[in-house]
């Protein structure tokens, strides 16, 4: 007998020792668990880049308006420039101007906490700023605000003149000693360089280093500063088609680890707010984005804006005469979510999406109104609007296939999750967006 | 909150993928005994058909059945999420085990650099009625080498497949296991 016969008997013969039923209860338990904790982390990531915070202008946009310019653009604005942050304040929420003036607390102080260049990959910043009353968060998830205390974690990845980054909130207190929360994460399209991941966490004060990899790649690790720890790799394979992470939290007597999904940053942003009525919490929209140690921009930056509002408006609009195909052609991979075969299905509104219920805007929905397009590279722009008067929210462009500047798939599918579109739309839309969720 | 197609119901027991394709008439009049782990078999269908296979295939790669069992569980809850996206979840199944035991492997590296006194080999233990000397060599192997060995010999994969599961091409799975079969037969001959 062969050695190669020998070893496959013997292998044969293990894997025949095993006996082992299948456990669909823990199984589900499983599905629902992850299920939970993917909600969770898109609570966070996602919630915090469209956060509508409360009362205080004088807290967040004082700090974050140090610097004005004159909007020469008709409220647009490219506020990412070399060596500054942004350049132009938030438009205010109708909460903000109700606030009294004498509850201001005073302006807090940005503080880097991380700057550093990874061997071979991007560079990474990542800034904290506390907000010391009580301020409203809410987000699709969670659309009753809840009233809470907490820093604002401004990540900022860039490589090859590419920047990606995202904002998000961390509650305070802080996590438990060994705790682990997925912050926000992303993918940067570095020119030249590959995709790379990039992850920014909270972690708990007994945690000396955060692991994260891919699925199917190498652990790259990254020392906390100030409970938060920001890290970056390349996209493997795997990781490209799934999206999956896995996180680890290493330093307590027992590792925490967490599975997530790639999703928040540049290829998804956007969802609708509420603001609270509690006492004590008041409204202002959160920097749509990151401030960047530099950044380009297209070419003729205010002919880019334009064709961005009208994507905008396409897509989020009703189009009577064409149906929901005008809308898809407005978004980047539309394309994708279309399907003839199958009927239309009513998309409900969601009573947070603050879009009428009844009436022309209700199908299809209504107007749209671009108030600021930040651009972070040449083909990637950050979007804040409103639709048909509702609450700020933030998407994102980008520069499509064609050439043309489109409205991002995952912007789309998270309004068509949130009620800013609703009314009949086909089924293949609805179920393709689902494989965006 | 977006509406339910009509054409996916949850499933009695586990909760239904969340992506995927319409379901068509197709797909739920294919016979489910001709080949429960085809495509176009249910979730749960295709979990109970290929359970029992998968966790053989990951004890051999782990040597642990609770750590086999674990990895096939966690990887059907990766599946569950592409099922309907899957066109053939045999082979996205064999091959998110043989990655998730190789993630186990890197994560237990990391276990034993931090705490090299207290690590054991997780289900270092002999199954009975096997070759202990083979066991030992196999755990010796790197892992890519471990793997193509035991797919070729025990799942009977093409270097083509394997190739395709280890993410490498089939020239190196040739190498892999040539050089993988000649360190077992000097740790035996030893």
């Amino acid at each position: 007998m062969s050695v190669e016969d020998d070893i496959s008997r013997q292998l044969h013969a293990k894997a025949a020792t095993v006996r082992a039923a299948p456990k669909p209860a823990e199984l589900a338990a499983r599905i629902r668990s992850k299920e939970l904790r993917a909600t969770r982390h898109e609570r966070l990531a996602l919630g915090a880049a469209v956060v509508v915070l409360a009362a205080s202008l004088g807290g967040l946009a004082g700090a974050f308006a140090s610097t004005p310019r004159a909007n020469p653009n008709n409220s647009l604005s490219t506020r990412y420039q070399a060596g500054g942050g942004p350049k132009t304040s938030q438009p205010s929420s109708p909460g903000a101007r109700d606030a009294p003036t004498n509850a201001r607390p005073p302006a807090p102080s940005v503080r880097t906490i991380i700057d550093r260049q990874l061997p071979g990959g991007p560079s990474i910043t990542a800034t904290v700023q506390s907000f010391r009353s009580p301020v409203a968060i809410s987000d699709e998830w969670n659309p009753t605000a809840q009233c809470a205390t907490g820093e604002i974690v401004t990540t900022t990845v860039g490589q090859g003149g590419s920047f990606g980054g995202g904002i998000s909130v961390a509650e305070l207190p802080r996590l438990a000693p060994d705790g682990l929360e997925i912050l926000s994460s992303g993918i940067l399209q570095a020119p030249g360089a590959g995709e790379e991941w990039w992850v920014t966490a909270a972690v708990g004060s007994r945690v000396t280093r955060l692991a994260a990899e891919s699925l199917g790649g190498a652990p790259v690790t990254a020392v906390p500063s100030d409970g938060i720890a920001v890290t970056a790799g390349p996209v493997s394979s795997v990781s490209a088609a799934t999206g999956e992470m896995s996180a680890v939290a290493e330093g307590g007597p027992a590792d925490e680890s967490l599975g997530f999904t790639l999703g928040s940053g540049p290829r998804a942003v956007g969802t609708a707010s509420a603001v609270t009525d509690e006492p004590g919490c008041s409204a202002l929209s959160l920097p749509a984005q990151p401030p960047s140690a530099s950044s380009s921009q297209p070419a003729e930056p205010s002919l880019a804006a334009g064709s961005i509002i009208a994507a905008f408006e396409q897509a989020d609009s009703a189009n009577p005469l064409l149906g929901f195909a005008a809308n898809l052609a407005a978004v980047d991979e539309g394309g994708r979510l279309s399907s003839s075969a199958l009927p239309t299905v009513h998309v409900p509104a969601k009573p947070s999406a603050s879009v009428p219920q009844s009436g022309p805007a209700a199908s299809g929905t209504g107007t749209v109104d671009v108030q600021q397009v930040s651009f972070l590279s040449a083909s990637t722009a950050v979007v804040v609007y409103r639709v048909n008067e509702g609450v700020l929210l933030t998407g994102n462009a980008q520069v499509g296939g064609s050439g043309t500047w489109l409205l991002s798939l995952a912007t789309f599918c998270s309004n068509l999750r949130s009620g800013i579109v609703q009314g009949d739309v086909p089924q293949g839309v609805v179920m393709g967006c689902q494989d965006q969720g | 909150m977006l509406v339910e197609p009509e054409a996916s119901r949850l499933w009695c027991r586990l909760p239904q993928p969340r992506h995927g394709r319409a379901r068509t008439k197709e797909d739920d009049t294919a016979d489910p005994e001709l080949d429960s782990a085809s495509p176009h078999a249910s979730f749960e269908a295709f979990y109970l058909a290929s359970y029992e296979s998968l966790v053989r295939l990951a004890y051999i790669l782990t040597s642990s059945r609770e750590i086999a069992e674990d990895l096939v569980q966690d990887s059907f809850v990766r599946l569950h999420r592409h099922y309907d996206n899957v066109e053939a979840p045999d082979r996205y199944m064999r091959r998110t085990v043989v990655n998730a035991s190789r993630s186990h492997f890197r994560r237990a590296g990391r276990e034993r650099d931090k705490r090299p006194l207290l690590y054991v080999v997780p289900g270092g233990g002999e199954a009975p009625g096997t070759s202990g000397e083979l066991n030992d060599v196999l755990l010796t192997l790197p892992y890519r080498q471990r793997a193509a060995v035991i797919l070729r010999y025990y799942s009977d994969q093409s270097e083509s497949e394997i190739a395709e599961i280890l993410g490498c091409r089939p020239g190196t799975v040739g190498s892999l296991i040539h050089r993988g079969l000649e360190r077992m037969r000097r740790a035996i001959e030893a």
